[in-house]
């Protein structure tokens, strides 16, 4: 049972504000495991804890059993602990290839002298990592463009380039938040199936996501975080039923229905278009 | 490079008009042209009987048009109730009224009026975002990409409450991911495509239409 990622009663204070109290989760290898919660529950808090972005106020977190608390971002990094954000966070000016080339750094850190004073040897590794970069981008399908720069790059591209570089470390534990935030129904159903593709017995997958389509397909597990705490933790089907959940994050099926109805009764009293149909151009 | 190619577009007021389609098709784009943040390559906007293509983005928003653009683009480093005291126009009613109508609309946002807005998680800034279009009291809302990293239940309370602004007259545009809910939401849709008009027409007509669901939707029943 020590293959897992572990919060062991992790808290994290903000001056007054407890972001985070008291949490036990672990994440396990092989499925994927979602965190969801309303906005400011602390689901993203929990992920910059992991990913060592600012210090624990309290408790441990442990990864293989080995406790990684406070260690620095790069050790984390090190240690197998991979990460996308919210808000993309690319290389701008750098083309899709060497987005990926960059993650073969402390990998291949020992040949940079050869690489730097041996001509055909760095031709020769220039090749072969052009390949593996070519590899990981294959499995997203970014490898046709793989010589565009980022900031040519469609959000939707954006968004897969990020999570190929966050793969392209070989990470331990690969956290992706919110990952199908902007994208449409289409592309993240297809994002889906690669991210399903992506499950390993040693890879940690935890996923932030308020699309709920996407979190009830792809999730082994679940977790909901509500202020902080943990509320709710299941399957699929047992977070859907659970009530405290519906209450505070979901909303209950009534919701939705209500909100359709208080729509219906508008398109009866709006009579704007009274007439008009679909037009195909 | 042509991003937006022949778009006939008219909305009344009172009216909530959802802009559907992929990534990149132009429906950001499209909206930065209405508030003047892109120019109009050719091509008229008529705001209320008044030409408006020339205007700068200040005078737009004097107009009353309103833009809550992609990715939040709050200030930071100022706190929450100073970021809608910024959105003030003199159109606006008294802050203390605006304050008000915010707080109610996003309590979280009252909890948390004197933090700086660079605290708030991500759904959270996106409430501030809307907040502060509402702030300059627009007779045109634009709000892209709304349920953007928000929970559901947010989500559901944004579009009941921009229901509720369209009955007192609030003329809408919402780009918007999730077309099921956009289609249930709005009065007229557009899917834009490749920077064109592929198909438009009344939501609830839209809603039924096969082609569309196939393209766009969760099946209901999976």
């Amino acid at each position: 049972m020590a293959l897992v990622l572990q919060f062991r009663n992790v808290s994290k204070k903000f001056g007054a504000l407890a972001a985070i109290s008291d949490l036990n989760v672990d994440f396990k290898p092989g499925i994927i495991t979602s965190v969801i919660g309303p906005n400011g529950a602390g689901k993203s808090t929990a992920i910059n804890l992991a990913g060592g972005a600012y210090p624990l106020s309290g408790g441990a977190i442990f990864l293989d059993g080995r406790d990684i608390t406070g260690l620095p971002p790069y050790k984390l990094a090190q240690s197998g602990v991979s990460r996308t954000f919210q808000n993309l966070r690319l290389f701008e000016d750098m083309t899709l290839i060497e987005h990926i080339e960059v993650c073969e750094l402390t990998r291949t850190f020992r040949q940079v002298p050869l690489e730097v004073f041996w001509p055909p040897a760095a031709r020769r590794m220039a090749v072969e990592r052009e390949k593996r970069a070519m590899a990981v981008l294959d499995k997203f399908d970014l490898a046709g463009i793989g010589h565009v720069r980022a900031r040519d790059l469609p959000y939707g591209h954006r968004k897969l380039l990020e999570i190929a570089r966050a793969i392209a470390v070989r990470p331990r534990v690969l956290f992706l938040d919110e990952p199908a935030a902007g994208l449409n129904f289409k592309e993240t159903r297809a994002l889906g199936e690669r991210l399903l593709a992506l499950r390993s017995p040693d890879l940690i997958i935890v996923l932030i996501e308020h699309d709920m389509d996407m979190v009830m397909r792809l999730s082994d597990e679940i977790y909901v975080l509500h202020q902080g705490r943990l509320l709710a933790h299941g399957t699929p089907d047992q977070i859907k039923g659970n009530t405290d959940v519906q209450t505070a994050y979901l909303g209950s099926p009534n919701d939705h229905q209500a909100l359709q109805a208080a729509a219906r009764t508008r398109e009866s009293r709006v009579r704007i278009r009274t007439g008009e149909g679909v037009t195909w151009h | 490079m042509k991003v937006l190619r022949g778009i006939d577009l008219t909305i009344y007021q009172g009216e909530i008009l959802a802009l559907i389609g992929p990534n990149g098709a132009g429906k950001s784009t499209l909206l930065k042209t209405i508030s003047n943040l892109a120019r109009l390559t050719a091509g008229r906007l008529i705001f209320d009987g008044e030409e408006i293509a020339g205007l700068g983005p200040e005078a737009i928003c004097r107009l009353g048009l309103s833009h809550c653009p992609e990715g939040r683009r709050i200030f930071g480093t100022l706190t929450v109730e100073e970021n809608i005291v910024a959105a003030l126009l003199p159109r606006s009613p008294e802050a203390g009224v605006v304050m008000e109508r915010s707080y109610g609309l996003f309590p979280i946002l009252a909890e948390k009026r004197n933090d700086r807005a660079s605290t708030l998680s991500g759904g959270q800034q996106q409430m501030l975002a809307v907040a502060r279009a509402l702030a300059a009291a627009p007779r045109l809302l634009m709000v892209d990409e709304l349920s953007l990293g928000l929970a559901p239940k947010v989500t559901h309370a944004i579009f009941e409450t921009l229901l509720q602004l369209a009955d007192d007259g609030l003329t809408i545009i919402v780009v918007e991911q999730n077309v099921g809910l956009a289609l249930n939401v709005s009065d007229y849709a557009m899917v834009i495509e490749g920077g064109r008009c592929v198909v438009e027409g009344p939501s609830h007509l839209l809603e039924a239409e096969p082609r569309l669901r196939d393209l766009y939707m969760a099946q209901v029943d999976d």
